[in-house]
């Protein structure tokens, strides 16, 4: 059981959460200030003297070099923090939200609508994630918002899961019974009683589902089944590697976009390890 | 006024149950669903009536289906079999939400484990005020307030204003059942069911818990059951006890004839059992056999037969019905009531 | 000699708070083939002091100073490994929710097999005949070995887990609330099968609970124990029939006895104290209706008063008893000023 207000003291005494949180903020400035940070736009086909500058190394007017087309790798960069952090956002969101309600509702009613919730989760579980995204995708056109919805419509399997024996549980402590003794009704029973207590448990698993979005739309993107339209970090790798950066040995193209998938997915999985020793005091001595 | 087991149609109980019966079905595996007739039966056939101001308790070892009739008198769970009439009106089955929450603003029920029975994330002034939101009670949140606080110097929380903001991993044990019982109360019920009221509290706190109940119970003519594995706490709680033994009521009387001439052999082996600071003073024990029937596959006739040392012929073929043996005493035992109740165990014989 | 002499032990527990002093210079000892109650509240210190004695500690726990003499020998000097040998050998512990303590996923017997290859060096087959022997020995039906714990009752789990404590002949057992779980009946079967056991194996018991009533029937004698200190001991009739401390007092009050049907039910106000900043006085005196102002200010030495019973307290009033334990029955004494 956590008070919302020791998340607080959480972060203080997790030195890994703190690490991941702090990540998370600086990416999050990066986002949202992207225009005065980059130097260039993404997608503009730098010039200089006149000419485009196509594979430029690394130097003092581009920061990262310059790609196959001329455009500035460094603002590519921080414009990508953008797509990865919206739809990182926006699918963990749906995955908690859908996830929460379908555990609430299987586990508080039981019975018919507990088996079919989770025959439903069943279902959804026998589904393998990244090609059913792709194919997705290519169904409802390369966006990232079709990125989101695909995730939203299978991630949320793990959460509900979760969410429901988490409410077993609860349901069947004397504090939900004297409500019930009281006569709350059963949408007072679930909100008032049953809701706060298992939102630490949600927002762990919104926390690793933010994770699993940046990673899935980095891989989506990579597979070309991108949106064109918006440079994401999973694009640029794409981009990078048609363009056969590699063999020219343009490390500075491909590794930026990786490392920033990486800290970001592992910034999320060090908060949610922490929030799991809190929510699970028995990890803590292993 | 003593409660009757076998009212003559009569009425003006706070408490009727007729026949209650409550059985489970059990799976016997996981494709294949319930056998034809599996159950197990936790209460089985309950006679029960109570008027305005009585207090029973109910004893029993683990498993004879003490808190499941708590359960069914509170309408947690519903009686596979019988009937329930509360206050003169037929709530066996509660359809409508308004009669439900009538039902449950009259009748309501003190944890046993006052630690657990209060949301952590509410304030004892948001716990105590919930039943009053959800039945409307009061007009304004002051006023609602006025009654929390009432109910708190009721339960000897003094000043109740110290107490309204403190959560409940702020207070002890004994204030916690302390606040528990004040939501019970500050709706004003007519009936009061508590579960081993006290047996998650430290000793030395006990008989202030349980003279304050004993107490309100008295002052609002509560009626009351209290549910208990201990019997000599009963003593100071209830003016008859009914002692349960796998689903049944075995015996019932006053609980000062029940401690101190128990009659039915379950009976007088569970209060040979109770320990006691002066162990001079403890009757003759009863050798009773440890070989429990399984609650899905009874024996016909007695069920105490297989372990009982004084088990004769007639214990197995046919059921035992509980008897008035005189002054209100009654027994299921037919033995016993043969000898209208002069039956003497000595030595493990019937003397 | 005393088989365990405890002298003057401390276990204090490193808490976010501070130092907490759950055990606080407790001294008692133990002859051979005795059994002694210790008894107390929740959090009085009973629990960690056996925990200290057997040295099965907390992580967060530490013995500051005192001495544990096991026939002489000092148990909190040795070194864990040997310590090792001390425990089931010489002495057992049954724990508390013994119940719980045996391993669902294997047979009952696999619990004693281990014990008695592993500590006792014995055969596997001397080790199944020892086991048919403990079994007997408790009131088990050894054709059950093979079963797993959950096919067991609550009952036959208390049992095997005395049997498990009695592997290796030990001549001290210590037993942590050995039937708080239990239904009266069987809590009255598994008494009585202790005593038995004792008296046949010539064993010393210690007995850890709560409930005065069992230690009134199973035990010699009783040490009182309140926020980690000894507030009185004794030999088990004498404490309960002329208490000197009135926390005893107290605690008989509250007890519910269904052979004295007049006795009125009293309860001590107050809770316990802190124990990382404990009372500088008797520790007691913050709830006692007879404290003094010297009560609060200074903490009262243990004395003896019945060399015989070994009887003695830990409070400034002994010499006022008889009018005590007059005015401790009274509710009046026990109500808040």
């Amino acid at each position: 059981m956590i008070e919302m207000t020791s998340i607080l003291e959480f972060f203080r005494q997790d030195k890994f959460a703190l690490v991941g949180a702090i990540i998370y903020i600086l990416f999050i400035l990066v986002a949202l200030f992207a225009p005065a940070i980059a130097p260039y736009d993404p997608q503009e086909m730098v010039r200089v003297d006149g000419r485009i500058a196509f594979n430029r190394e690394p130097e003092k007017n581009f920061k990262l070099g310059t790609t196959n087309m001329g455009r500035d790798i460094f603002s590519q960069l921080i414009y990508g923090a953008r797509p990865a952090l919206t739809v990182g956002f926006t699918a963990a969101l749906f995955v908690m939200v859908v996830g929460t309600v379908v555990g609430l509702v299987s586990g508080y009613f039981g019975g018919k609508v507990d088996s079919l919730l989770m025959r439903l989760t069943d279902v959804v579980f026998g589904i393998p994630f990244d090609p059913f995204v792709i194919v997705l995708v290519s169904f409802l056109g390369p966006s990232i918002w079709n990125i989101v919805l695909a995730m939203a419509l299978l991630l949320w399997r793990d959460t509900a899961r979760v969410i429901r024996s988490q409410v077993l549980s609860i349901k069947k402590r004397a504090f939900v019974e004297a409500a019930r003794v009281s006569g709350a009704s059963h949408s007072r029973i679930i909100f008032s009683y049953i809701m706060p207590n298992i939102l630490p448990l949600s927002l762990l698993y919104g926390s690793l589902a933010i994770g699993w979005a940046i990673l899935t739309e980095a891989a989506v993107s990579f597979l070309g089944f991108g949106d064109p339209s918006s440079i994401s970090w999973g694009y640029m790798l794409h981009d990078a590697y048609v363009s056969q950066a590699l063999s020219r040995g343009a490390f500075y193209w491909m590794l930026p976009p990786g490392i920033c998938i990486m800290l970001l997915v592992m910034a999320g999985f060090y908060i949610s390890r922490g929030a799991e020793e809190v929510l699970q005091p028995k990890l803590r001595s292993m | 006024m003593a409660a009757s087991m076998n009212p003559k149609g009569e009425d003006g109980y706070v408490v009727e149950l007729r026949k209650i019966k409550k059985e489970y079905p059990v799976r016997q595996s996981l494709f294949r669903k319930k056998k034809q007739g599996q159950c197990l039966t936790a209460v089985n056939g309950v006679d029960l009536c109570l008027k305005e101001g009585d207090s029973l308790g109910i004893a029993g070892e683990s498993g004879c289906g003490k808190s499941t009739m708590g359960r069914l008198l509170l309408k947690l769970t519903e009686s596979t079999e019988g009937e329930y009439l509360f206050n003169g009106e037929d709530v066996t089955d509660l359809r409508s939400k308004e009669e439900m929450l009538k039902f449950r603003r009259q009748a309501q029920l003190v944890f046993q484990n006052p630690f657990e029975a209060l949301n952590p994330r509410f304030t004892v002034q948001r716990s105590i005020m919930e039943p009053l939101t959800i039945h409307g009670i009061g007009s304004s949140t002051e006023e609602r307030l006025g009654f929390v606080k009432e109910a708190l110097r009721k339960v000897n929380l003094q000043p109740a204003e110290s107490f309204l903001e403190k959560y409940p991993h702020q207070m002890s044990g004994g204030q916690l059942q302390r606040v528990v019982l004040a939501r019970a109360l500050v709706l004003k019920p007519i009936f009061l069911v508590a579960d081993e009221p006290v047996s998650m509290l430290d000793v030395s706190v006990r008989a202030g818990v349980l003279n304050l109940m004993k107490e309100i119970a008295e002052e609002m003519r509560l009626t009351t059951v209290y549910i208990s594995h201990d019997l000599s706490l009963l003593q100071y709680l209830c003016d008859h006890t009914a002692i349960m033994y796998l689903g049944q009521i075995v015996e019932y009387g006053k609980t000062e004839d029940i401690l101190t001439k128990p009659l039915h052999p379950y009976s007088k082996a569970l209060v040979a059992a109770i320990p006691t600071l002066d162990p001079s003073k403890r009757p003759e024990e009863v050798p009773l056999s440890n070989h429990v029937p399984s609650p899905v596959d009874l024996p016909e006739g007695c069920l105490l037969q297989d372990r009982c040392p004084y088990v004769g012929n007639a214990c197995r073929g046919s059921e035992q019905v509980l008897t008035d043996v005189g002054d209100g005493h009654l027994v299921r035992c037919d033995l016993v009531c043969a000898n209208n109740g002069n039956l003497k165990f000595e030595g493990g014989k019937a003397v | 000699m005393s088989l365990l002499d405890v002298r003057d032990m401390r276990v204090y527990y490193k808490t976010k708070k501070g130092i907490a002093q759950a055990v606080d210079g407790v001294s008692f000892s133990v002859e051979p083939g005795q059994s002694l109650g210790l008894v107390g509240e929740s959090g009085c210190g009973k629990s960690t002091m056996v925990n200290g004695i057997i040295r099965v500690m907390a992580k967060n726990a530490f013995i500051p100073s005192g001495e544990v003499l096991f026939d002489g020998q000092d148990l909190t000097l040795l070194p864990e490994k040997e310590m090792r040998n001390v425990r089931w050998r010489d002495l057992s512990l049954i724990p508390q929710a013994a119940m719980d303590s045996l391993n669902p996923v294997y047979p009952v017997e696999d619990a004693f097999t281990e014990v008695l290859t592993l500590k006792g060096n014995m055969t596997k087959k001397e080790a199944h005949a020892r086991t048919v022997e403990l079994f007997t020995m408790v009131g088990l039906d050894p054709d059950r070995l093979g079963n797993f714990p959950h096919e067991y009752s609550g009952g036959m789990k208390q049992r095997a887990a005395i049997a498990l404590a009695l592997a290796l002949e030990p001549r001290l057992v210590i037993a942590d609330e050995p039937v708080t779980a239990l239904d009266v009946i069987v809590q009255r079967q598994v008494l009585n099968e202790l005593k038995r056991l004792r008296s046949e194996l010539n064993l010393a018991l210690i007995m850890i609970t709560h409930d005065i009533s069992v230690v009134a029937e199973t035990c010699d004698n009783i040490v009182v124990m309140y926020a980690g200190k000894v507030v009185e001991k004794g030999s088990t009739q004498e404490v309960l029939e002329n208490p000197l401390h009135p926390y005893t007092m107290g605690l008989e009050n509250a007890f519910p006895d269904p052979r004295q049907q007049d006795k009125e039910l009293i309860s001590i106000e107050g809770s316990p104290p802190d124990l990382v900043n404990p009372p500088s006085g008797c520790r007691f005196a913050p709830r006692c209706p007879f404290a003094m102002e010297r009560c609060l200010a200074e903490e009262p030495p243990y004395e003896e008063v019945d060399e015989e019973h070994q009887h003695g307290a830990a409070c400034f009033r002994l010499s006022e008893t008889l009018k005590l334990q007059k005015l401790a029955k009274e509710v009046e004494t026990w109500q808040p000023a």
